[in-house]
């Protein structure tokens, strides 16, 4: 018998976020640009730890250990792939790179702004 | 860049030098403690991995499997993301970032597949042995 890792299935975490917007708006999305990695990683509220589950090439979502909740995201390239490459997430944050650099690389949005960030958590549940 | 900049440094399974840098280590940190706490499985991972693919924006991901018994952790990969590049003529990784995750890369080729996993035991296909 060949053992494989636990898979953890798209279905289960939809049916565990369903509160996904209301989180948003309430504990707010801190964004932290690393510019030597290339890589964003979007927070709801504190974080903590996770486990990654890829959602599309270089995107992978954050969800916590035992009820799978989603705490955030992770993007592998943003400034280099995804914003080079993808324009509909170029069009719905145009100044999303500059506004990173400008503020040393750490955005902290709240209540609408965080909702904002919502397509992007949901793109990675439509599977 | 000095050791002070860096969070780490070691060699990967064809020893070229990789980096963490410290700038990256604690823009992680703070949102994902485990990051912090398998600091030393992470360089074990680069170093001895299980399977190797490579990303269409260029990343190297590498997986471990069963690096730690902690739970939940114990039953996921361990991957590791390294940027390569040139420098001084020597092939150069730094880490972009690392963490737990349920299955390989559906999108990324690929490159080597040193182990499997058979009921819950790494068996190794080429290279080193445990």
């Amino acid at each position: 018998m060949v053992m494989k890792p636990t898979e953890i299935s798209w279905e289960e975490i939809s049916k565990t976020n369903t509160d996904l917007q209301e989180r948003l708006s309430k504990s707010g999305v801190r964004l932290d640009y690393d510019d030597q990695g290339d890589t964003l990683l979007l927070t709801i509220g504190e974080g903590g730890p996770s486990i990654s589950k890829q959602a599309i090439d270089g995107i992978y979502i954050k969800i916590t250990p035992v009820e799978y909740k989603i705490i955030g995201c992770i993007v592998i390239g943003f400034a280099t792939d995804l914003l080079a490459n993808n324009k509909i997430i170029r069009n719905m944050f145009p100044d999303a790179l500059a506004i990173l650099k400008e503020s040393d690389g750490v955005v902290e949005l709240e209540g609408q702004s965080a909702e904002r960030t919502k397509p992007i958590f949901e793109a990675a549940l439509i599977h | 860049m000095s050791g002070s900049d860096n969070a780490f440094e070691c060699r990967d399974w064809l020893d070229r030098v990789v980096r963490l840098t410290q700038k990256t280590f604690d823009a992680h940190v703070p949102r994902h403690p485990e990051i912090e706490e398998y600091l030393a499985e992470a360089q074990q991972t680069i170093s001895d991995p299980d399977v190797v693919m490579e990303a269409d924006n260029g990343a190297t991901l590498i997986y471990r499997f069963g690096i730690t018994q902690d739970r939940p952790f114990n039953l996921l990969y361990l991957m590791v993301a390294i940027y390569y590049h040139l420098d001084d003529d020597e092939s150069t990784g730094t880490v972009a970032t690392y963490f737990f995750t349920d299955q390989l890369s559906n999108s990324a080729a690929l490159i080597e597949h040193r182990a499997q996993v058979i009921a819950g035991t790494r068996v190794r296909l080429s290279g080193g042995g445990d």
